[in-house]
C-alpha cells in the first residue's frame, strides 16, 4: 500500500506531462503576438520619413530663403548687392548657412543679364556636379536707399 | 495532438481580436502617414517662399519710395516704383505665373492715433511739432500655376517724430546755460526707434541757426515738468546757449534720416522747462 502523498504527487506529474488542454491557448497567444509584431514592423517600414529629392530640396530651399530674408531684414543684402560688394556677400552667406551646405549665388538684372563680376560661391564645382539634389531659390531685391534698381538673386544650394 | 488543434473551436476570439487590432493600427497609420507626407506632394513650400518674397519686396519698394519722396518730394514716385515692381515680379517669378496688382491709399485714414491724409499712397506732415511720413499700399497676388488668386496684403511704412519738450540747464557761475531739445521717434507698428546715432540727426537749428550739439539717449519713464508722462526712448539734442539766462522759449528745427533713408523734419516753438 503506497502512501497517499506518493500517489498524489505521481498523479500531478503525470497530469502535467500528458494533459493536452490549454495548449491551444498558448498557440493562439503566439499567433496573436506574431500578428501584432508583424503589423508594427509593417508600419515602421513605411513610417520612416523618406529622403526624397523633393523633401531634401524643399529643406534646402527653406534654409536658403530664410538666410536671404534675414540678410534683407538686416538691410545687408540690398546694400551688398547695390554696392557690388560680392566678397562681403559671400562671407555673409557662408556665415549664415550651415557648414555642410554649399552655395552658388548669381545676381541678375531684370533683363536676365548677370550682374556679379565675380563668383559668389562656397564649395568646389564638383560638389554641385556630384550632388543629387540641388535646390534653387529666387529672391528679388527691389533696390537700396532711394533708388529702385531691382536685382534677381538665384541661390543654388547643395548639401555636402 | 494535430487532430485536437484542428478541431478545437475555442479561443478563436483572441486571433480575431488581434487581427482587428492590427487592422486598426495599419489603417490609422496609413491615414497619419498620408497626412504627414501630404505636403511633399504639394509645392506649398515654394508658394510660401514666393508669397513671402513678394510681400517683403513690396514693403521694400514702399520703404525706398518713401525715402525717395522725402528727398525729392515727387508725389508719383511710389506709383512709378510699384508699376515697375509689378512688372518685375511677373518676370522674376515667371515660372509660377505670379501676377501682382495693387492699389494706393487715398484720402484720410486714421492710424497710429492720428489722421493721415494720403495722396497716391503717400502722406506727410513736416515742420510741425509732430511730423510724420507714411506710405500705404494694398496688394493682391495671384499665382496662376497653382490657382492661387487674390492673396491680399497691406504694406505700410511710417516714421514719426514728436518734439516733446525743451529743457533748460542753468550754467555754473558765469558759465552759459545749456538747452536740450527732446524728441521721440516712431516707426510703423508703432515701434520706437532706438538705434539712431548722432549722424542720423542731419539738421539741428535753434532760431534758424545751425547748432553744434551732443546727443543723449535715455529711457524716460516719468513725466517731466508740465509734460504728460513719457514712456519712451528720448533723444536729447543738447547745445550750449549763448548766455546764462533762460530764453523762455526756443524755435527748434530737427531733421532725422533713419536707417531706411527716410527723412522727417520737425519744427516747433516750445517753452523751456528747468531740468
Amino acid at each position: 500500500m503506497l502512501p497517499i502523498r506518493f500517489v498524489y504527487g505521481r498523479y500531478v506529474r503525470m497530469r502535467l506531462l500528458f494533459d493536452r488542454r490549454g495548449q491551444m491557448r498558448v498557440v493562439e497567444a503566439i499567433m496573436a503576438s506574431l500578428i501584432i509584431v508583424f503589423a508594427i514592423a509593417f508600419i515602421n517600414f513605411f513610417a520612416v520619413t523618406p529622403v526624397s529629392p523633393r523633401y531634401e530640396s524643399g529643406e534646402l530651399e527653406k534654409i536658403g530663403y530664410n538666410v536671404l530674408h534675414d540678410l534683407d531684414e538686416q538691410r545687408l543684402l540690398a546694400r551688398f548687392v547695390s554696392n557690388a560688394d560680392w566678397v562681403n556677400l559671400t562671407a555673409a552667406l557662408a556665415a549664415s548657412l550651415p557648414t555642410d551646405v554649399y552655395f552658388n549665388l548669381t545676381v541678375y538684372d531684370v533683363a536676365g543679364k548677370v550682374v556679379n563680376t565675380q563668383s559668389i560661391c562656397y564649395g568646389a564645382s564638383r560638389v554641385f556636379s556630384n550632388s543629387t539634389y540641388v535646390a534653387s531659390v529666387t529672391y528679388v531685391v527691389p533696390g537700396y536707399q532711394l533708388v529702385y534698381r531691382p536685382r534677381v538673386l538665384v541661390l543654388q544650394l547643395v548639401r555636402g | 495532438m494535430r487532430l485536437s488543434l484542428v478541431r478545437d473551436k475555442r479561443g478563436q476570439f483572441i486571433i480575431i481580436a488581434a487581427l482587428l487590432i492590427a487592422l486598426m493600427i495599419i489603417s490609422a497609420s496609413a491615414v497619419m502617414f498620408s497626412a504627414v507626407t501630404y505636403y511633399k506632394h504639394e509645392r506649398w513650400e515654394e508658394y510660401i517662399i514666393v508669397i513671402d518674397g513678394v510681400k517683403t519686396g513690396t514693403a521694400n519698394v514702399l520703404t525706398l519710395s518713401l525715402a525717395n519722396y522725402t528727398q525729392t518730394w515727387n508725389p508719383n514716385v511710389l506709383k512709378t516704383n510699384l508699376d515697375c515692381w509689378r512688372q518685375d515680379v511677373e518676370k522674376a517669378y515667371a515660372g509660377f505665373g505670379a501676377i501682382l496688382s495693387y492699389s494706393l491709399a487715398s484720402g484720410s485714414r486714421s492710424a497710429y492715433g492720428m489722421s493721415l491724409n494720403y495722396n497716391l499712397g503717400l502722406a506727410s506732415q513736416n515742420l510741425s511739432r509732430i511730423s510724420f511720413l507714411a506710405a500705404n499700399a494694398t496688394a493682391s497676388l495671384n499665382i496662376t500655376s497653382v490657382g492661387l488668386t487674390g492673396y491680399g496684403f497691406v504694406s505700410t511704412v511710417f516714421l514719426k517724430m514728436n518734439m516733446t519738450d525743451v529743457l533748460w540747464y542753468s550754467g555754473q557761475g558765469s558759465d552759459p546755460g545749456q538747452i536740450g531739445v527732446r524728441v521721440v521717434l516712431y516707426a510703423e507698428g508703432p515701434v520706437m526707434l532706438t538705434n539712431l546715432l548722432k549722424s542720423n540727426f542731419v539738421l539741428f537749428q535753434i532760431g534758424g541757426v545751425n547748432q553744434t550739439f551732443s546727443l543723449l539717449r535715455y529711457y524716460e519713464s516719468m513725466g517731466h515738468g508740465g509734460n504728460p508722462a513719457l514712456n519712451a526712448y528720448v533723444y536729447e539734442l543738447r547745445y550750449t546757449h549763448s548766455s546764462k539766462n533762460d530764453p523762455g522759449s526756443v524755435t527748434a528745427t530737427v531733421s532725422v534720416v533713419d536707417a531706411r533713408g527716410i527723412r522727417v523734419t520737425g519744427r516747433a516753438t516750445l517753452n523751456t522747462v528747468s531740468a
